[in-house]
């Protein structure tokens, strides 16, 4: 399995992970605003993250479901994960750089979507409850 | 006579709030910069007459030589892009801070050349290159339009 990388804008926060799945977009509300204006489109590691330099990770704990980490000097939206979910979390996909390969599998919270904005391709729009049914094989597409 | 509407908006977690007269149409940010700070491409739009509330909540980081990025120390939401030259007043907000994002339309796409082929937007706007969009500015600045 490939190996990816990750970090923050300012490279306070490092990580890397292996067995990286399909993107999934996510356009509740929440994940709209908290990542700076955009839907946040995260992947996820088989291996789960692997912490290389953290010191400056900070989370937010968002709604009973989750929680959001980010760097707390450049404020890089980087990780969503369930309460005492440990390594498995969601991880922001542009962290990895431009190079991985990655592809969207499904956009997830489709009924959130503003309907001023679309992405032109052509994975599954999955709401809320048909992306927690069926979560593992979105994420480890 | 009617009152302008306000426009307002908040971080995840509330503790920072804006109000402002005007919000403007969205303009998307393929840079990679933006892309790697919010997890996709930044939704921006250009307020008017803002006005923050909790500033003391907000970190601003120096994000390289021409701009910088707040966000709220508590929550970690991406507040804005502001441009740090001497006598230049640009800024852009998250678009998704508004309470109100039903008016909200899309306008441009910029620095389209730094897409990746991840993703793309369905419909057609204009979209510019990063060096169209650094050229538009500067000339808009020079000519003081």
């Amino acid at each position: 399995m490939t190996t990816f990388s990750g970090q923050c804008l300012c490279g306070a926060v490092q990580f890397h992970g292996s067995g990286a799945g399909g993107v999934t977009p996510c356009h509740c509300g929440q994940c709209r605003r908290w990542a700076g204006g955009g839907p946040f489109m995260p992947t996820h590691f088989e291996s789960g993250v692997i912490m290389e330099a953290d010191e400056t990770l900070v989370w937010y704990r968002s709604s009973d479901e989750g929680e959001r980490g980010f760097c707390n000097v450049c404020g890089t939206s980087l990780f969503w994960r369930t309460p005492g979910a440990g390594s498995q979390m969601a991880v922001n996909v542009s962290t990895l750089g431009d190079n991985h390969g990655l592809k969207i599998s499904a956009h997830v919270w489709a009924e959130d979507q503003p309907g001023w904005y679309a992405f032109a391709d052509n994975a599954p729009r999955m709401t809320a409850e048909d992306f927690r049914e069926n979560s593992a094989e979105v994420i480890h597409d | 006579m009617t009152e302008p509407v306000e426009i307002t908006g908040r971080c995840l977690c509330s503790v920072v709030q804006f109000t402002a007269k005007k919000a403007g149409a969205v303009d998307i940010c393929h840079c990679g910069m933006c892309r790697r700070w919010g997890g996709g491409p930044g939704f921006g739009v250009e307020p008017e007459g803002l006005t923050w509330q909790g500033e003391e909540n907000i970190t601003v980081h120096r994000s390289s030589d021409w701009a910088e990025r707040g966000f709220c120390k508590i929550c970690g939401t991406g507040l804005f892009y502001r441009l740090t030259a001497p006598g230049v007043a640009y800024m852009n907000i998250n678009a998704f801070l508004l309470d109100d994002q039903t008016a909200l339309t899309l306008q441009t796409e910029i620095f389209i050349d730094e897409k990746p082929d991840l993703y793309a937007f369905a419909g057609d706007r204009t979209c510019l290159t990063g060096e169209e969009v650094v050229a538009a500015f500067t000339q808009a600045h020079a000519t003081g339009t």
